[in-house]
């Protein structure tokens, strides 16, 4: 039988139909989500921007605590401007647009805006963009150029501290940049919070804080890079609130070659350990370490012990409990009480003295180094006094005692 | 027979489909992609988008982790806190994880108060019950401010100082809303209990208050010199700020009215320029009292004391002011110094000021000075000499200022 037409033509129809068919389909459907990963990057900012809502996240600490650390950041805004040209971020940070009149709400909007675009300025550009800020003028070139400068104190210390010492200059204090130098540094490890510390340090304003540090951050090199002790005692703290032996095992160590540098941290470890196990735990944990650093500076350790915040009576009472002599505790009372501490404290530490002669005797001892602050006068010497007349009828001494203390306290001061 | 072909060409098809090529085993990207573009904003909608951000904000009672909670069940935040307690980060004051705590705790005390209560009390290490009653107190229920007080004062072992201050501050607004005579009853009660108000954090009060009569309360008089009573004055300067301008001055003089203005930034630079016409009303005495007070704060941000000075009527006065905001120069800033000094009209009188600077015994010229570029000294020296200095002069104030 002879194939008719239609048939003849049927044939390849139905091939190419089902071919062609099959092929398109393919072409629509979407691919596995794993298909995109062989993708180029996506920006740094993309990596991170979450599209869903924050609260479709999974319910636990570790997904709260990332979301709490994006909050500041708008991911809407910052998406638009990542689409953005340079010149285009450039002229919405300038234009003067009545969008943005006088009213307060107004002017704190437009300068959040200009932060905006700094930053993302800055992430383009780098410090082209800080050169390019410093030709503008007024208002602008202040909000722009601090944003900047605390960008670049983030991500590149060292090249940026010229800046910063130079938009101090024009414009006073900048807000925040030396905490971003330092949270930067923390996540790049111990050498650059070190260093940090070294080029900002001497503005008075840096405090390496006790969080944030990096998992694996090396607090051993730490230590032994940082020369001023101001900045170490944080990060002790962290430390012992992390692995308590290995922190204390390090500073003894050190104490031995550092002439008792490392010894002035047992406070920072006492906080650091009190976090984790409890302020009675740590202060036996602590005071039962005490003999683990050299003998020559073994009373220093015990001093240090009051660390560089007031404690709490709780602190104190622990402490003075756990100190095993009275030695110990007549050197640690008087690193406490000061007309200047705290009232809890200075009471837990007295307290702890039963008797009227034991509290005469840790008085005296206090007396002696406020005779600079009773020579000086003034509004100084005033506190001082009427501390010790406190401090004296809580005690409930009898007469021959505050004299005493009152003549020590009234001697001229030793020579400098 | 169609049929036929059709099905050889799905097979044949299917077979030569288009497939991903292989691609490099590299770890997934962290992220969601984005489900739907977002349309190209003009700048004047980013414009618009940033300033409903900014006043969202500014509201009060501002919370962007309302939304991030309150899916979450109370089992799941109990099980975050716990969690937490056994986290360094999540104990120690500063840690970075003290926020996600602080924030899982103010949920549950929305929610079930006494219950949040009775698992606080259970937390056996005092230093993190220490360390979570800062973030407590300002995250507790301000509906419940009367708990809050009583919780104060059955756990002052676990406050230190004025870190309960929010609670404190909840219960002043709250009993503000029954009056003047309300609040001053409160800080009665508050003093006689013995805490602590060195705190001056913004408490508001009702639109409508009436801090007339506030201000004659027992209350009132008997605290009004600790830091947190004075705060409370801070809404009348928004609500009435001649009223309290007037008040302020007379009870606690030009140095005590300083502590109520804002701090000097773009968005209150309106306030210093107020203020600067608000010196000609004073007499000599405050007025030279409030410039000396105002002083430091310029050092920091002279742009404000150019603001301030445009508010003064007196030209004299308005002169004087810049050439105040021009001390700057002695910390090594020269440019400010120069604009301050070119919004004096006569240029003599910017020479003159500049002579009259000495370096000795000024903290502006001791450790925080900068060091000044050679080009910023030039352009020092081009300036006087455009003042008409003559050459002494200009070598006598280049030698004091920028040596």
């Amino acid at each position: 039988m002879k194939p008719s037409l239609q048939t003849v033509l049927a044939l390849p129809a139905g091939l190419l139909v089902g071919y062609l068919g099959v092929l398109a389909f393919a072409a629509v459907v979407p691919r596995d989500p794993g298909g995109d990963r062989g993708s180029p990057p996506l920006p740094a900012s993309a990596r991170t921007v979450p599209t869903e809502s924050a609260a479709d996240f999974p319910h636990d600490l570790k997904h709260l605590r990332r979301v709490i650390r994006d909050l500041g950041r708008d991911d809407r805004l910052v998406r638009q401007l990542e689409r953005m040209e340079i010149s285009e971020l450039r002229e919405l940070a300038l234009a003067d647009s009545p969008d943005f009149g006088k009213s307060p709400d107004q002017a704190k909007a437009k300068a959040f805006l200009q932060g905006l675009v700094a930053s993302e300025l800055f992430r383009r550009e780098g410090f082209a963009a800080i050169e390019w800020a410093a030709g503008l003028e007024g208002w602008t070139r202040a909000t722009m150029l601090k944003k900047m400068v605390t960008d670049a104190a983030a991500s590149d210390p060292a090249e940026a501290r010229p800046w910063v010492e130079k938009v101090t200059n024009e414009y006073g204090r900048i807000l925040n940049y030396a905490i971003a130098a330092v949270d930067g540094a923390k996540n790049r490890g111990a050498e650059d919070l070190a260093m940090v510390c070294e080029l900002y340090g001497g503005s008075g304003s840096l405090d390496t804080g006790i969080g944030g540090f990096a998992a694996d951050f090396d607090f051993a090199k730490f230590v032994s890079l940082t020369i001023d002790g101001h900045y170490i005692s944080h990060p002790v703290s962290s430390w012992a609130s992390r692995d308590r032996e290995a922190a204390l095992a390090a500073l003894v160590e050190h104490s031995k070659e550092d002439g008792g540098k490392s010894v002035r941290y047992t406070g920072a470890l006492f906080k650091g350990a009190a976090a984790v196990m409890g302020t009675d735990a740590a202060a036996l944990w602590i005071t039962s370490k005490l003999d683990d650093f050299p003998a020559g500076f073994r009373d220093q350790a015990v001093k240090s012990l009051r660390g560089n915040a007031m404690l709490s009576r709780r602190e104190v009472e622990a402490v003075m409990a756990a100190l095993p002599s009275r030695h110990d505790r007549l050197l640690f009372a008087g690193e406490v009480i000061s007309p200047f501490g705290n009232q809890q404290g200075n009471e837990a530490a007295l307290a702890a003295f039963g008797t009227p002669e034991a509290r005469t005797e840790i008085l005296l001892g206090v007396a002696s180094r406020w005779r600079r602050a009773m020579a000086q006068g003034g509004s100084v010497s005033e506190t001082t006094l009427e501390f010790f007349e406190d401090a004296m009828d809580r005690a409930d001494l009898p007469e021959s005692s505050r004299q005493q203390i009152l003549g020590s306290l009234h001697q001229p001061p030793d020579p400098p | 027979m169609f049929l036929a072909m059709l099905s050889a060409g799905v097979w044949l098809g299917w077979r030569d489909r288009p497939r991903a090529a292989p691609v490099p085993e590299i770890p997934a990207p962290v992220v969601r992609l984005p489900r739907k573009p977002e349309p190209r904003w003009s700048p004047g909608e980013f414009r618009s988008h940033v300033l409903d951000l900014v006043v969202l904000r500014q509201q009060p009672g501002y919370d962007p982790l309302a939304e991030v909670l309150a899916g979450w069940s109370e089992a799941e935040i109990r099980a975050a806190l716990d969690e937490g307690l056994e986290d360094p980060e999540c104990v120690l004051p500063g840690g970075s994880g003290v926020a996600a705590m602080d924030a899982l705790f103010g949920e549950w005390m929305e929610r079930d108060l006494e219950s949040a209560i009775a698992w606080f009390d259970g937390i056996k290490i005092d230093p993190a019950r220490v360390r979570m009653a800062s973030g407590l107190s300002y995250r507790w229920p301000a509906g419940h401010a009367d708990r809050g007080l009583e919780f104060v004062l059955t756990h002052r072992d676990i406050f230190v100082d004025s870190s309960p201050w929010s609670i404190l501050a909840k219960n002043f607004e709250a009993s503000a809303r029954s009056g003047a005579d309300a609040l001053g009853r409160m800080l009665e009660r508050v003093s006689d209990e013995g805490l602590d108000l060195r705190f001056g954090d913004t408490t508001f009060l009702p639109a409508d208050f009436d801090y007339s009569a506030f201000v004659r309360t027992g209350g009132f008089l008997k605290t009004r010199d600790e830091p947190a009573v004075s705060a409370l004055l801070s809404g009348w300067m928004v609500q009435d700020r001649d009223a309290a301008f007037d008040w302020l001055i007379e009870n606690k003089g030009p140095s005590g009215l300083v502590e109520f203005l804002p701090e000097s930034r773009e968005a209150q630079l309106e306030n210093w320029e107020w203020l600067g016409a608000k010196v000609g009303t004073l007499d000599e005495e405050n007025r030279e009292s409030l410039l000396a007070a105002l002083e430091p704060a310029w050092r920091q941000d002279s742009i404000a004391g150019d603001r301030f000075a445009e508010g003064i009527e007196d030209p004299e006065l308005r002169d004087e002011v810049h050439g105040i905001g021009a001390r700057v120069i002695l910390r090594g800033a020269v440019e400010p110094a120069i604009r301050s000094l070119e919004k004096i009209e006569d240029p003599a009188k910017r020479v003159t000021i500049l002579l009259a600077m000495e370096r000795a015994g000024d903290p502006l010229a001791g450790s925080f000075r900068q060091p000044v570029s050679e080009s910023t000294a030039a352009l020092l020296r081009e300036k006087l000499a455009e003042w008409q200095a003559d050459e002494d002069q200009i070598n006598a104030i280049l030698k004091e200022l920028v040596p």
